[in-house]
């Protein structure tokens, strides 16, 4: 084990935590600790289905660094998918494949501090959240370690990955942090195929050959398809097997998982350990009820992978796992769609990506008509915010009494109509097909996905009646916003929010169009507490023996965020979890 | 059989109710009422007679129940609302009504609305902004219809921020693409001698119209400046793939144009320092400063942004 700055865990003091740590949840169990030992706990299989050193759960991009990296470690590794292999989408997959790769001629302490900064803001001394003492030194330490390998560790597994994209430079995006300039943390960086550039634009980068990959595709290619399927044939994946349950002695300790496959029940052996790589919680009402802020459920959206419905975070919390910081999104505002009627029951909508947040011919307005806020922050990826807007979108107003962003309408003209698509259709929801779109917006403004009228006013009293909207949108405030941006147009500077004048163009051509946007983004960050070893913790702090987690599950990014740091986190976790879940002496 | 003096036995009562009464309605436009005569003894009443008359006493309509349901009978009633704006009470009555052996009463009740102008929405766009002073200046405007009336020929003037009138001129014949009923008109203007922003006012009279009409005036902002004197092309790539970029939004200073599919946008601008921009969604902004001195190509690489 890595020892903590803070918190020095030996031998010793960790079998203690861990009794203590799993008191809460096996009080029974603990009347009589060892007087029972012979006798068989029920819930202890006498019989296991599979078994491996290492099981990992989910096969997205930290389950596939676990996988890979206790492979190489010596260890058998079985992994659970909850999804088909046919249909296999995990939010690594749906994602925009950018990671971190910070300039090897930087200073090392630096890194650690400006890492230190974006995990838990630590060193910050105007930080008001993120606050992790207990793992927040050695959590650094260890990131600063990993994440100088993660465009060597995609290389080694996909050497037709282009490096160009990967190349070290740029600035990072929290120049207000300490150790911004030493450390050459660097811009985020781009995974693709070399061949990228010569594949037709038209298609859907998931239709473009092997070669041609680009974005999350290219990212899961590399890990999944070419790092486990044709490098690791002796790691073994389990499609459709969804795990349901840690299976965890008196003590606390994980030797092994129940899942589901073909409708029953079977026992999986971990000999070693098992990692927790399942996901965020996107697509979990009872979750996003319990820990979003304003209305969770209905009135926030993810363009992530659908099966991401905090599987592991649930398995985690009963076995004892403490929570941390599980409202943290990476997020801004997005729009989205209804997906079918019984996600729509469930009041959840399917998110999709913007490509008309911070274009010309668009502004961004509240529920009253009023904009507020410079749009293009949310899309701009050199300043440091676009991971936070969320927090802008969920601003409660106490006067009213209503969450007046929620849902944030993007206002727009035919001009922008006609000249391209609103919506990314290379990547996530539209670009793998969960929703349907057309190059020119036409099917969702007939779906009524997109509201049309002849006018500014009555495009406000469409709005109105759309029930979202609780009859809050004023016609002359709409107009008086309009018109106001439109002369911010003309004088080549927006007096009230200071947009960057290249994203802007006047609201002005008949007809006028209004499309939701909700608080959302690509991935919920927080989950189940976790330490530099990726070890779980529970509520005292200490390791749950065998039990690992990495990824969105347990982001170590607490406190912000740069773009691309989930899918370096994935890498770097995923494989210390792997690394360290294969160290381990088996059990039996 | 001998025919015998026919002798009403029962007398019930009916009561009549309105569904569906709009709150307020365009002049001249139709109201879909929902009426319903109900009788507590659960009559069919199919062909009752019913009225609507105005506040004067007037007849307004006059149908019959349309169909029975269990405990009477009802009738959709498309009304036209009147011309005028402001508020109604109409009264509906059902008609009292023998059958065999039954006496049906009357009865009435009273519904109102608010009958409004029907406004236009005037709307100006295309402006060629920034203008070169003394250049023609492009705009086009439109008008739409709340009630979706036709504006084909509507007069409309432009005003300056002083209220002199710039223009005058009629929307055109057609319905703008997209729109149910948009009406518009290109024009050309003279801009003004003085370098500035401008803020001019649209303005239309609807008199001519069937219905009355409120039309409130549409302001437009743009700027002039010295006619530009040097043609500055922007070459934008994508950093990585060295690949040109289109639809990059190119402004150097208050200029601005698009990259065409060769990456390039050429833009007549003023000499001077000024601030070049480019942005592209799905790459990141590019920002510097330029000293324009003369005819200029300048190439920016965009590295693409960190989409997640």
């Amino acid at each position: 084990m890595h020892a903590s700055d803070e918190k020095r865990i030996s031998r010793r003091s960790f079998i203690k935590g861990s009794a203590i740590g799993a008191a809460g949840v096996f009080a029974g169990s603990m009347l009589s600790p060892g007087a029972k030992a012979q006798q068989a706990d029920p819930r202890i299989p006498q019989k296991w289905d599979y078994e491996a050193d290492v099981v990992v759960l989910g096969l997205g991009g930290a389950g596939a660094s676990a996988a890979i990296e206790a492979h190489d470690s010596g260890a058998s590794v079985l992994v659970l998918e909850k999804q088909a292999e046919a249909t296999h989408f995990s939010n690594t997959r749906m994602s925009g494949g950018v990671f971190h790769n910070p300039d090897p001629a930087g200073d090392r302490k630096a890194l650690v501090e400006y890492v230190k900064a974006m995990m838990c803001g630590k060193n910050i001394p105007w930080k008001l959240e993120g606050e992790q003492p207990h793992v927040s030194d050695a959590m650094a330490e260890m990131y600063a370690e990993g994440v100088m390998e993660v465009a060597d560790f995609l290389l080694a597994q996909a050497p037709d990955l282009d490096r160009k994209g990967m190349a070290p430079g740029g600035k990072a995006s929290f120049p207000m942090f300490p150790g911004f300039e030493e450390a050459k943390y660097g811009r985020t960086v781009f995974c693709g195929y070399k061949d990228l550039a010569k594949a037709d634009p038209n298609l859907p980068l998931y239709e473009r050959p092997r070669l041609t990959k680009g974005s999350g595709e290219a990212f899961h290619w590399a890990l999944v398809e070419e790092g486990i399927k044709t490098k690791r044939p002796g790691i073994k994946i389990l499609y459709e097997t969804p795990a349901k349950s840690l299976v965890q002695r008196p003590n606390g300790e994980v030797i092994g998982v129940i899942a589901t496959k073909d409708g029953r029940e079977v026992a999986v052996k971990a000999k070693k350990a098992v990692v927790l790589a399942t996901g965020g919680f996107e697509y979990s009402v009872p979750m996003r009820r319990a820990f979003l802020e304003g209305p969770g459920v209905k009135g926030w959206c993810y363009y992530g992978a659908l099966a991401n419905t905090g599987d592991g975070i649930l398995m985690g919390i009963v076995a004892g796992a403490a929570l941390s910081k599980v409202a943290k999104s990476a997020s801004r505002i997005e729009p989205a769609f209804p997906y079918g009627e019984p996600w729509e029951k469930l009041g959840l909508k399917i998110g999709t990506m913007s490509a008309a947040t911070s274009v010309p011919h668009s502004v961004i307005v509240d529920n009253f008509g009023e904009r507020y806020a410079d749009e293009h922050i949310i899309t701009d990826s050199t300043r440091p915010y676009r991971y936070q807007f969320y927090k802008e979108a969920v601003k409660y107003d106490m006067l009213n009494m209503v969450y007046s962003r929620v849902p944030s309408w993007l206002i727009f003209d035919e001009t922008l109509r006609a000249e391209r698509p609103v919506v990314n259709m290379n990547i996530s929801t539209v670009g793998y097909g969960f929703l349907p779109w057309s190059r020119d917006n036409m099917d969702a403004i007939n779906r009524g996905w997109i509201l049309r009228a002849d006018s500014l006013e009555e495009l406000a009293q469409k709005i109105q009646a759309d029930p979202e909207n609780r009859q809050l949108m004023d016609a002359d405030r709409l107009a008086e916003t309009v018109r106001r941006f439109n002369s911010y147009c003309a004088l080549g500077k927006d007096e009230q929010f200071n947009r960057t004048p290249s994203t802007m163009g006047p609201v002005e051509k008949p007809p006028f169009y209004a499309m939701k946007m909700y608080p959302g983004g690509p991935n919920t960050k927080g989950g189940l507490d976790a330490n530099a070893d990726r070890s779980v913790l529970d509520w005292n702090g200490n390791p749950i023996p065998r039990l690992f987690a990495a990824g969105e599950i347990a982001s170590v990014f607490k406190f912000t965020y740069q773009a691309g740091g989930n899918l370096t986190e994935c890498i770097v976790c995923g494989r210390q979890a792997g690394r360290n879940a294969a160290k381990l002496a088996p059990w039996g | 059989m001998a025919e015998v003096d026919r002798e009403v036995v029962e007398t019930h009562e009916t009561r009549i109710s309105i569904a569906d009464v709009p709150g307020a309605i365009d002049a001249g436009g139709e109201m879909a009422l929902k009426i319903d005569v109900s009788c507590p003894s659960g009559c069919n009443l199919q062909g009752m007679a019913i009225k609507i008359v105005d506040s004067q006493g007037d007849e307004i309509a006059e149908a019959a129940l349309s169909s029975a349901d269990e405990a009477g009978g009802e009738l959709e009633l498309s009304l036209k609302a009147p011309v005028e704006p402001g508020e109604y009470t109409w009264t509906a009555f059902a008609l009292r009504q023998e059958t065999e052996d039954i006496l049906h009463e009357g009865s009435s009740a009273e519904f109102s609305f608010t009958v409004k102008h029907h406004s236009i929405s005037l709307t100006v766009w295309g402006i060629s902004s920034p203008i070169g002073t003394g250049e023609k200046l492009k705009v086009t405007v439109g008008g739409a219809c709340s009630a979706n009336c036709s504006l084909a020929g509507l007069p409309f003037t432009i005003e300056d921020a002083e209220g002199n009138q710039v223009a005058a001129g009629e929307l055109g014949q057609e319905v703008l693409p997209q729109t149910r009923g948009v009406y518009w008109r290109e024009l050309e203007l003279d801009a003004p001698g003085e370098e500035g922003v401008h803020n001019w006012v649209v303005k239309c009279d609807p008199s001519a119209l069937e219905f009355p009409h409120q039309a409130r005036p549409c302001e437009f902002a743009f700027r002039t400046t010295m006619p530009p004197e040097h043609t500055v092309t922007v070459q934008v790539f994508d950093l990585y793939t060295e690949l040109p970029l289109e639809d990059a939004n190119v402004m150097v200073g208050l200029y601005r144009g698009v990259t065409d599919q060769e990456g390039i946008a050429i833009l007549r601008v003023a000499g001077g320092k000024q601030d070049l921009c480019v942005s592209k969604q799905g790459y990141d902004f590019f920002q510097t400063s330029v000293d324009i001195t003369g005819d200029e190509t300048i190439k920016v690489e965009l590295p693409l942004a960190a989409l997640m």
